[in-house]
């Protein structure tokens, strides 16, 4: 496993950022860490980068523990920040100069080489960057550390579509290049499908759910029937979420195997209507979701 | 991670360090123009106006006119004199850790495969060096400058820093007195504000509760009569009783009980000195034989003397090095306190 964390849990004075999350993520996948504003997502990164402590628990990152003061495991681990935080009057030069001086296996060709094909100019104040290029900049000093684990803090927000294309475009040949693990957190699900291939979503502060992606999307299904058809879900499904118009019900379930027609139109959900459902979801008493604890609390 | 910390605080070293460099070419150039006036009022005929010579007071005049002239920007000296120290160590200290920690910085390094108390040595140490760097030879400049312009005042408050080594240990302290506030506060505005406010404490405290306690003073008793090598006590002048060494500090000059145990002090003196004066006054005082007899008379029906306490000049130097070295210690446990608290931080 390249993380495990246990009953991690942080908090900030009265505010629970993050709490009693266990999980275990394998290694070399391109992770995507969805959940809304305030569910811990940013604060789980930085507990995995060694910028913060964790109030309880215990973070093991390639099953070492992982702490502010642990630089050894730190040379690892590439972070970039949600707020792109990189010296405002440094030359684009001085930026690689800095992660050169800082980071003993820096690889000073790959940030040149990744730098110029997005023609930024080396000599550029980075205040004088768009977004876009900021991002890169940071992008380019997080993968030229030549981690094995990466995080990724919202790294498309606040650009463009095309420059959003671009820089998820730039990750997935960064990953394929570099062989590492990424984490990444995002509010934009649609990005997950693009270049992800595990997801973990984080509601209010808990981790519910934590699993491969073509897993997610093969055990949820969306069921469908007449109002009066009088079909019951499979005792083995768990409803996430109901909806109804005057004449059809529909469920969106997670089934533990393959059912039946059974006199219900199956289809899949794409992984945007997943992970809403659980996002909606109230609060859980455990921190992963088990097949078996909703029962059938929402079927009919 | 030198260069890093070299980078970081370049532009303000660079323009504090110009600032430097013009408060001393302006240092010199006043210091040189005063040593030659004064040279030149001194070899006057006049010998600095100590002389009198009939008809020739227009010079004398002239030449005092362009000494005061020379002085007019001495006051802005001793001001910067006494500025430059804190604002260096004030600036640099709340760029290295309070800026970081603002701007958010913090992350980007921290994040990297280096340790908090590397990334903070290499802080340290930069501005710790350029502090050094810049005003080890403001403050020659500075100590020379006091002696050119003919001051002896060494212990005065405008002068006791800038005349001496101080300069450096007031503006090392008050870099790391800014780290550890940085590292507290980790807010730029505030960190300034609040290192403002302890250097204004402790430069109105430090020299009327520490610094007088530094070294011992010397306390000396003297009856009216004695003779002290090539200075004769006054006999029954109040306001110099007893002899009162050149450029000293004095911390007390008047007559006391022999008994008294420490340093008198003036309530003390005022208790007893009407009663003695009274006493002397007494006695016919045609002459100054008269006046002494009686002086003699009445120190003896009181049991008083003449005493000066005092912290005579050669000691300048050995109080510099005390209280630079009070500063540094200050400076060494600020800096391990900023170190702690840099390892708590959660940026």
């Amino acid at each position: 496993m390249v993380i495990e964390t246990e009953s991690l849990t942080k908090r900030f004075r009265r505010r629970t950022a993050l709490n009693d999350c266990s999980l275990s993520i394998p290694r070399g996948r391109v992770v995507a860490l969805v959940g809304p504003n305030g569910s811990g997502k940013t604060t789980l990164l930085r507990l995995l980068a060694g910028l913060s402590r964790p109030t309880q628990g215990r973070i093991s990152v390639f099953g070492e523990e992982m702490s502010t003061s642990n630089t050894d495991l730190r040379a690892r681990v590439g972070y970039l920040d949600q707020d792109r935080p990189l010296y405002e009057r440094w030359r684009v030069r001085e930026i690689l100069e800095f992660g050169r001086r800082t980071n003993p296996a820096w690889d000073p060709a790959f940030a040149a080489r990744h730098l110029a094909l997005l023609d930024i100019d080396m000599e550029s104040p980075v205040r004088n960057l768009s977004g876009g290029q900021r991002a890169q900049v940071a992008l380019a000093v997080c993968f030229a550390k030549r981690p094995d684990l990466v995080l990724l803090d919202e790294p498309a927000s606040a650009l463009d579509p095309v420059a959003r294309q671009d820089l998820l475009q730039n990750i997935t040949e960064l990953f394929a290049d570099n062989e590492a693990s990424v984490l990444m957190a995002t509010h934009a699900i649609d990005d997950v499908s693009a270049i992800c291939d595990y997801v973990i979503i984080l509601s209010q502060s808990r981790v519910v759910l934590s699993e491969d992606l073509d897993y997610v999307l093969e055990s949820h299904r969306l069921l469908s029937r007449g109002l009066n058809d009088g079909v019951s879900v499979p005792r083995d499904a768990v409803v996430l979420e109901e909806r109804r118009t005057t004449r059809e019900i529909t469920y969106l379930v997670r089934l533990a195997m393959p059912m039946e027609r059974d006199g219900w139109r199956i289809e899949r959900p794409t992984f945007n209507e997943i992970a809403i459902a659980y996002l909606r979801d109230r609060p859980r008493s455990t921190s992963t979701l088990s097949v078996t604890d909703r029962g059938e609390s929402g079927a009919p | 991670m030198i260069w890093v910390a070299w980078r970081f605080q370049r532009t303000v070293l660079c323009a504090l360090a110009l600032l430097a460099l013009v408060i001393i070419a302006f240092t010199i150039v006043s210091g040189s123009v005063q040593h030659h006036d004064l040279s030149e009022f001194m070899h006057a005929p006049c010998r600095g106006m100590q002389i009198a010579t009939p008809g020739r007071g227009d010079l004398c005049g002239q030449l005092a006119v362009k000494l005061d002239n020379a002085a007019t920007f001495n006051p802005y000296i001793r001001v910067a004199g006494l500025v430059i120290a804190p604002l260096l160590g004030v600036m640099l200290g709340v760029l290295a850790v309070a800026s970081e920690v603002e701007r958010r910085t913090v992350r980007l390094a921290w994040s990297q495969s280096i340790s908090r108390t590397r990334w903070f040595a290499a802080k340290v140490g930069v501005g710790a060096f350029f502090v050094v760097i810049i005003l080890v030879p403001t403050a020659f400049v500075m100590s020379w400058w006091n002696g050119a312009i003919g001051s002896t005042d060494l212990f005065g408050r405008s002068t006791y820093v800038i005349a001496g080594w101080d300069l450096v240990a007031w503006g090392l302290f008050m870099f790391a007195l800014t780290l550890l506030l940085g590292a507290a506060i980790r807010h730029v505005g505030w960190t300034l504000a609040a290192a403002t406010l302890v250097f204004l404490a402790v430069a109105v405290t430090f020299p009327s509760t520490v610094r007088q306690h530094l070294v011992a003073p010397t306390v000396q008793w003297s009856q009216p009569s004695d003779k002290t090598q090539g200075n004769s006590l006054v006999y029954g002048e109040s306001d110099s009783p007893a002899f009162i060494p050149a450029n000293a500090w004095i911390f007390f000059s008047g007559i006391a009980l022999r008994s008294t145990v420490g340093i008198p002090t003036y309530a003390q003196m005022n208790a007893i000195d009407p009663k003695v004066y009274g006493c002397i006054n007494r006695y016919p005082h045609k002459t100054q034989s008269d006046i002494n007899s009686a002086t003699d008379k009445c120190y003896k029906k009181f049991d008083v003397e003449n005493v000066v306490v005092y912290i005579p000049a050669n000691q300048f130097w050995t109080l510099q090095l005390r209280e630079g070295l009070i500063y540094l210690s200050a400076g060494i446990v600020f800096a391990g306190g900023a170190l702690v608290l840099i390892r708590r931080i959660e940026p």
